[in-house]
């Protein structure tokens, strides 16, 4: 009688072969064929399951004993589709209590939360039981695990999609970027609960605004928050003056922003703390932001002069020291502004400012990107260039 | 960077890693039990790749064709879908020579057609000329009578509504003609329920890029049946499920079905309009494709999109260059992306470059920077060197990458001593990463590696004898 001791349990295995209940079916042994390549080196006590596996199969056998083999099997081999596929069958022949289903599920979620077949087995059983109550809990447990689990975002938001109660949701999704600002799963779910709910009516695109923006003031260099700004004012489903509205408080934002981190380090460099600010920085006095680092530079959209003058003073502080992805998300507004005009002469001056900051980006703040930054830059003045000149 | 520090690619020991995946697996890879098919393309591709398939000698290359076909659902053996499975998992109690006749016994009489499969089924497997009678001896009249009585009437009774609650979220399959005409379904289900065995979409798509890159000319794969399987697999939403038996559905698959029609030489099995407004419910706020609408877009989901996209000819590059030249030699007809579309799908891939700011550490602090990552702030992973640079590619934009600082980040992922790459470096090394580092590599054109197609995934000395093959004029 072959015994072992099976690790993920403190009982003895006795295989299959060897139990009485079983010695009415024959084994079938699987068939490779007679040149089998990329051979897996079974266990003894996996070919002794799967070999139980195939002749329950094979009779077509819908029973209890069966039902349990099925669990051993999947114990051994989650992923094996066929395997889940037939216990589904015996869970409707035998009409089992499904709750028991989903208490067995969930452990081998628990077990396997990257598997594509376990959830997919969860999401029949709740679909037969036409109850999703116990899903947004399950896959809290899993979140709490690996809270970017993409697996469980798709399960959360089938179940939603399925069953409603989309109430708490947005709550749960601040919950989550509390903890991690950086979960990007957690801010495409904000704007998956939005978008299945209330829309982006103008309250909400400024409530989320508000959200968004604090959150990046706390981590400036995080590009999910700012991925899903420009997602906000890239949608095309709200009032249209509202959005353009929000782009130009948006840009306000960032241009202050970029004053905050263009002072806080220039101050630092001052104070000859080894930043490197060989420009000399008399002309850093001049502007308005030194003063309060907690109050804006500008209120409202700085004039094109201020623009200039705070971008030329970027490519001097050191890489690490201005987060590309605030600059990148200047730069969209400033596209953004520059195909909202029509006059080619007041294109001139955002134009300059959004090749500055291609420049600055390709050659110190984000180089590792220097062919795209270039590339950008070559893309903006064919758009904006050739408008002006054929104006 | 030109220093002692630079890693070297070691390209003998990945062959030699590859050669082993093609043999034998350790028993802890059970998981890839009904992918095996999958595992086997890693191998053959990936020495393809390196140029190394031809040190397998002849006689091997024909065995792992012949293993190919053992593993194809056909007409001929009864199946009304085609199409490849992943493994033997399940596959004999099903084409098996003596077990039809036994069921036959206790049941009744079965059809012509399937009288027909049972006979190629015996042929097919004793044509192999290899001994199998171990098989046939235990296979033999064992299964009791009894056991078939006692279970047989209740399944009689009970014929399962599987599609209804499979698909609860009401995505109903495209065609009627999905299922089976009731009367077949009768004759099955009362013995064995042949939908159990059925082809994987996945394993299909590997299986005839498997037979491709051997050098086979797919003469015995059963096209109206793979086609058949293919159309009774998309859903309404123009999405497809894996498998006849239900599955998830999503942009993995559409990309599966995209390749097998392609390389079959016809894609009318595809609703093409309804999955290309698939691909484009996918394209998120983020300006990437998640596996679903509103779905977070991610490297992998990304790639099946434009790579499906690639494949219907329903995507245009953007062009670099800007050079004011008025005509672009750009043959698509059209393209389920705009300009605008491209250009943010792009920014999205070439951010996932992680630079020395803002990465996200796997706890390795000797880990490089340069790797490519799968979703913002996630840390960078070798396979998305192949789903992210096989997608710049497509779009014309693969040189937008640091490639020396992602080629160092690859290689540095190489386990020295039994070759092989793993995710980030220090990790355990598997056959898909293992595969998608070096077929990255080879689509970005680093290292002396043979030039890869970046939809199909497969060497270009592949595609050009599929080529020869002439798939849509037969």
């Amino acid at each position: 009688m072959a015994e072992k001791i099976d690790d993920s349990q403190d009982e003895v295995w006795m295989r299959y072969k060897d139990r009485k209940e079983w010695s009415d079916v024959v084994p079938i042994k699987q068939n490779d064929g007679p040149t089998p390549v990329v051979k897996i080196a079974y266990s003894a006590d996996f070919e002794d399951v799967y070999d139980y596996f195939r002749a329950v199969v094979a009779a077509g056998e819908l029973s209890m004993r069966a039902l349990t083999l099925t669990e051993d099997a999947i114990q051994m081999n989650a992923a094996n589709y066929t395997v889940w596929q037939y216990r589904r069958r015996i869970l409707e022949h035998l009409k089992c209590d499904l709750q028991d289903e989903l208490l067995f599920c969930r452990e081998m979620i628990e077990a396997n939360p990257k598997n594509y077949q376990v959830w997919h087995h969860r999401r029949v059983i709740v679909g037969w039981l036409g109850d999703g109550s116990k899903e947004l809990q399950l896959t809290k447990i899993i979140f709490a695990q690996d809270a970017k689990n993409y697996h469980a975002w798709e399960h959360r938001q089938w179940a939603l999609r399925t069953f409603g109660c989309y109430e708490g949701e947005l709550q749960f999704t601040a919950d989550l970027l509390r903890e991690d600002a950086r979960n990007n799963s957690a801010w495409n779910h904000r704007y998956f609960v939005l978008t299945r709910t209330s829309g982006l009516t103008p309250e909400v695109l400024q409530s989320e605004l508000v959200f968004t923006q604090e959150a990046i003031e706390k981590l400036v260099d995080n590009e999910s928050p700012w991925a899903y700004i420009k997602g906000l004012l890239m949608d095309t489903s709200g009032d249209e003056e509202e959005i353009e509205k929000s782009w130009c408080t948006t840009t306000a934002w960032c241009w202050n922003l970029l004053a905050k981190a263009v002072s806080k380090n220039t101050m630092s460099s001052n104070s000859n703390d080894g930043s490197p600010d060989d420009n000399g920085s008399d002309d850093v006095c001049n502007f308005p932001y030194i003063n309060e680092s907690s109050r804006n530079a500008f209120n409202g959209l700085p004039t094109d002069t201020e623009c200039s003058n705070l971008i030329d003073k970027v490519p001097s502080i050191a890489k690490g020291c201005i987060s590309p992805h605030l600059l990148i998300g200047l730069l969209d507004c400033i596209v953004h502004q520059l195909e909202k005009t029509e006059d080619p002469a007041r294109k001139e001056t955002p134009l300059k400012i959004a090749l500055q900051v291609c420049d600055t980006l390709a050659k110190q703040h984000d180089c590792i990107r220097v062919r795209y930054w270039n590339y950008v830059r070559r893309q903006l003045q064919h758009e904006h260039r050739s408008s002006s000149a054929s104006a | 960077m030109d220093s002692d520090n630079s890693y070297k690619f070691l390209k003998k020991r990945h062959v030699a890693f590859l050669r082993r995946c093609l043999s034998i697996l350790p028993s802890s890879t059970v998981t890839y039990d009904t992918s095996r098919m999958t595992v086997l393309y890693f191998a053959l591709s990936g020495l393809d790749v390196l140029d190394a398939l031809d040190d397998i000698p002849q006689t091997e290359i024909k065995e792992i064709i012949e293993w190919i076909y053992t593993l194809q659902l056909t007409t001929n053996d009864g199946y009304k879908y085609g199409g490849f499975r992943g493994g033997h998992c399940i596959s004999n109690i099903f084409c098996s020579n003596t077990k039809n006749e036994l069921l036959s016994q206790d049941v009744h009489a079965i059809s012509h057609n399937q009288a027909v499969s049972r006979k190629e089924c015996n042929s097919h497997n004793s044509a192999n000329g290899k001994d199998n009678s171990l098989e046939i001896r235990i296979n033999e009249g064992q299964i009791p009578a009894k056991i078939l009585r006692q279970f047989a009437p209740a399944r009689l009774d009970n014929p399962p509504p599987m599609q209804l609650h499979q698909n609860y979220e009401k995505i109903p399959i495209k065609s009627q003609s999905s299922s089976m005409n009731s009367s077949e379904q009768t004759s099955f289900s009362k013995h064995i329920d042949r939908d159990l065995d059925s082809a994987h979409i996945t394993m299909t798509y590997t299986a005839l890029a498997s037979l491709v890159l051997l050098g086979d000319d797919l003469s015995r794969v059963d096209k109206p049946a793979v086609l058949r399987h293919v159309s009774s697999l998309q859903c309404s939403n123009g999405s497809f499920l894996s498998n006849s038996g239900g599955s998830e559905n999503d942009l993995r698959f559409v990309y599966c079905a995209a390749v097998v029609c392609y390389l079959l030489g016809d894609m009318t099995a595809i609703d093409v309009p309804a999955a290309l407004r698939y691909v484009a419910d996918c394209l998120g706020y983020a300006g990437s494709l998640g596996q679903g609408a509103l779905q977070e877009s991610h490297g992998g989901s990304t790639y099946c999109g434009v790579a499906a996209l690639y494949l219907f000819g329903a995507i245009q590059p953007l062009d670099l260059y800007l050079d004011d030249a008025p005509s672009r030699t750009v043959t698509t007809t059209s393209s389920a992306f705009s300009e605008r579309e491209i250009r943010a799908l792009v920014r999205w891939l070439v951010m996932r470059q992680e630079d020395e700011s803002g990465r996200v550490y796997t706890g390795d602090v000797n880990e490089l920077a340069g790797g490519l990552q799968g979703r913002p702030n996630k840390p960078a992973d070798t396979c998305y060197t192949f789903w992210i640079g096989a997608a710049l590619k497509m779009l014309g934009c693969e040189d937008l990458l640091e490639k020396r600082a992602l080629q160092q980040f690859v290689l540095s992922t190489q386990d020295p001593v039994t070759g092989g790459l793993a995710k980030y470096s220090n990790g355990q090394v598997d056959g898909l990463h293992t595969y998608l580092g070096i077929s990255g590599l080879a689509v970005l054109g680093l290292q002396d590696l043979r030039e890869v197609h970046p939809a199909l995934n497969i060497t270009k000395r592949a595609y050009l004898h599929w080529q020869t093959l002439n798939m849509d004029k037969r």
